[in-house]
């Protein structure tokens, strides 16, 4: 028997050795009893949500430098117009002129002049004697 | 460039849209069931008013219009926000009189209703309201010039706020080579001075208000001007200066080629 065989039987003999009831049923419940702390799920998660973030930033910077290269300045004076557009509006002057209501306003000055002298002319007719005209 | 991030266009955006979104001041604007009031009333004059029940009817006509208009004067005076003491006495003290009215106004309805009253005695309460009224017109008149007065300073600070906020946004484009800013600036001086000059004007009403309600020491030569002329003016500067806007906003769209 060479020294090679003889080590291969001492290794096959190794696999009788089994351990004790007490010392198999020990291990089993430290390990079940331990708690499971892989979150894999969650850190390829996050890991894909910041990478998304890191993305769409890229994404966006590179658009707007994309832009400025293309178009110059002449593009931010056009896109970026609209917050004086929006106060220039045509739309919401007229809306808020509107709102403003200044020929009704104008009308509603002389709206007593006109009621006072109408209820005059109406009492004038009701106090007199004869209405010998109609 | 700084001052054209997102937040400040995000502010302007929110700011502007709450201007515009602003409630029409309804409190302010005559109702329908007055004007309807004053036709009825024109309708009656129009007719025949010889018999008792006619000229009962007519006088009922005219009790309706003037609580409508007193109960409509109420409500606006109530919504008007005024700060310093005087005005907020000539408030109280108008309110006050317009309570009065409406009693005065019940009583003389209790009276025309309860029917036991001869043509002679119906015609002599016809004077007698015809004279009360033309008192009463006048004091109306001054109620309702008080609430134009304060209303109009109202609509100047909307005017105002829409003029500095254009002001504000110009001057971010000063070095704009799309946007002129040189030919938007004569229009917004316009703007700008028309909206003083209506300031101006509202103050003197307001001065007004307070010297009408006191027995005026000495008279000028010329005839001064009265509320309602003053408020009158005052409102088409108003006027003027959206026009002024109208032009920017139209010498704008041609700058930008929209």
């Amino acid at each position: 028997m060479t020294m090679e065989q003889k080590i291969i039987k001492t290794l096959e003999s190794l696999k009788a050795i089994k351990p004790s009831e007490d010392f198999a049923r020990y291990s089993k419940a430290s390990i079940l009893a331990s708690s499971q702390k892989t979150n894999l799920g969650r850190r390829r998660f996050q890991w894909n949500l910041w990478d998304s973030v890191k993305f769409a930033s890229a994404l966006t910077l590179g658009t707007l430098l994309v832009l400025v290269v293309a178009g110059g300045l002449s593009y931010f004076n056009l896109n970026l117009a609209p917050t004086l557009i929006t106060e220039l509006n045509q739309e919401g002057l007229l809306r808020e002129a509107n709102s403003l209501d200044f020929e009704i306003h104008l009308s509603e000055l002389n709206y007593y002049d006109k009621s006072a002298k109408e209820v005059a002319a109406l009492l004038d007719r009701v106090s007199q004697d004869e209405v010998s005209e109609l | 460039m700084k001052y054209l991030s997102y937040k400040t266009l995000l502010l302007g955006v929110i700011v502007s849209g709450a201007l515009l979104t602003l409630p029409r001041f309804d409190v302010y604007a005559q109702s329908e069931a007055l004007k309807s009031a004053l036709k009825v009333v024109v309708d009656v004059k129009d007719e025949k008013v010889e018999t008792l029940e006619s000229r009962r009817t007519a006088l009922l006509k005219i009790l309706d219009l003037s609580r409508l208009e007193v109960e409509e004067l109420m409500a606006k005076l109530s919504a008007i926000d005024v700060l310093e003491d005087e005005y907020i006495e000539l408030q109280g003290q108008f309110s006050e009189d317009l309570e009065s009215y409406i009693m005065y106004f019940d009583s003389l309805e209790d009276a025309l209703i309860n029917n036991s009253l001869t043509q002679k005695e119906l015609q002599l309460l016809a004077a007698d309201f015809k004279t009360w009224h033309e008192e009463y017109n006048i004091n109306v008149k001054k109620i309702a010039n008080f609430i134009w007065t304060f209303r109009e300073a109202d609509l100047l600070i909307i005017a105002k706020s829409r003029l500095n906020k254009i002001s504000v946004d110009i001057k971010r484009f000063r070095s704009s080579k799309v946007i002129k800013i040189s030919a938007l600036t004569p229009p917004l001086a316009n703007a700008a001075a028309a909206l003083q000059e209506a300031e101006v004007l509202n103050k003197q009403a307001q001065n007004l208000l307070l010297a009408t309600t006191t027995p005026p020491i000495a008279e000028d030569e010329e005839t001064p001007p009265t509320i309602g002329e003053l408020i009158e003016a005052a409102l088409n500067k108003i006027k003027d200066a959206y026009k002024e806007f109208f032009k920017m906003s139209a010498l704008l769209k041609e700058m930008l080629g929209l």
